[in-house]
């Protein structure tokens, strides 16, 4: 399967994070003394299933919005907005596509989330890995996005 | 006695591990709905589809760290946490007992 520019190239900013971030952490534990193979090993394993988990997340919406090509909805009527700014679940209905999108996003969240979990408890038990320094870049993703929103802001601000 | 205290205890992580678990399935239904309904929208305007998708995936992404972060502390609570606490609890316990008046 093709893997497109906007996939591609967040994707790639992410790993660019997670890696500056990875180091970071690394750096950390060598400051705090607690530096060794372990924490090393713990720490690639970590940012590899972060940036594997984030680019087998993106593969999904992409699998997603792809089956849209060639559906053509017709564009919501005024009195559909209105209905639906009036019922909060009126909103929530989905047409049979949507539907089948949803459940395919769901199986594959429960995937990457069991994939997760594996990579979680293979970490906290084999010795060869550190529990923290494979568990923390899980969660570097997150913060990656949240300081590209506040330099993206800036830049914009200052044009 | 400390039977009773490694029992509570061991409940007690058993059960933070089952609500902290929880968190994992709220991010997969908003997930699941929010992508469901920006398809429908690419539908609806084809032309936004790249801006729709890059803007899903870092939702998507923001969204998930919720349920990593639920599974982590569930999974921290079951494999790491019990033999800790059991540990502290024990040389508490061996503490306390020896300082115990005769």
């Amino acid at each position: 399967m093709k893997v497109e520019q906007a996939v591609r190239q967040e994707t790639i900013r992410i790993a660019a994070g997670v890696a500056v971030l990875t180091v970071l952490m690394i750096g950390v534990f060598l400051i705090i003394g607690q530096f060794s193979m372990p924490v090393l090993w713990g720490a690639l394993l970590g940012a590899v299933f972060a940036v594997g988990n984030f680019f087998l997340m993106a593969m999904a919406v992409q699998r997603a919005v792809n089956k849209m090509d060639g559906v053509h909805l017709p564009p919501k009527t005024e009195e559909e907005e209105a209905a639906e700014a009036e019922d909060p679940k009126a909103a929530k209905q989905l047409t049979p596509e949507g539907k089948q999108i949803r459940g395919s996003i769901q199986r594959s969240y429960l995937l990457r989330m069991l994939l997760l979990g594996g990579m979680a408890v293979m970490a906290i038990e084999l010795p060869v890995f550190d529990a923290v320094a494979a568990l923390v870049p899980l969660l570097f993703p997150r913060i990656v996005i949240f300081l590209e929103g506040i330099f993206l802001n800036k830049e914009n601000n200052a044009q | 006695m400390i039977e009773l205290a490694i029992g509570i205890m061991l409940c007690g992580c058993a059960l933070g591990a089952g609500i902290a678990l929880i968190a994992g399935i709220g991010p997969g239904i908003g997930e699941g709905q929010a992508v469901a309904k920006a398809c429908e929208a690419v539908g609806r305007q084809p032309e936004a589809k790249s801006s729709v998708t890059s803007t899903l995936i870092l939702g998507c992404a923001l969204a998930e760290t919720t349920g990593i972060y639920g599974l982590v502390i569930g999974i921290l609570l079951i494999f790491v946490a019990p033999g800790r606490f059991v540990s502290v609890l024990q040389s508490a316990m061996t503490g306390w007992a020896a300082n115990l008046p005769k």
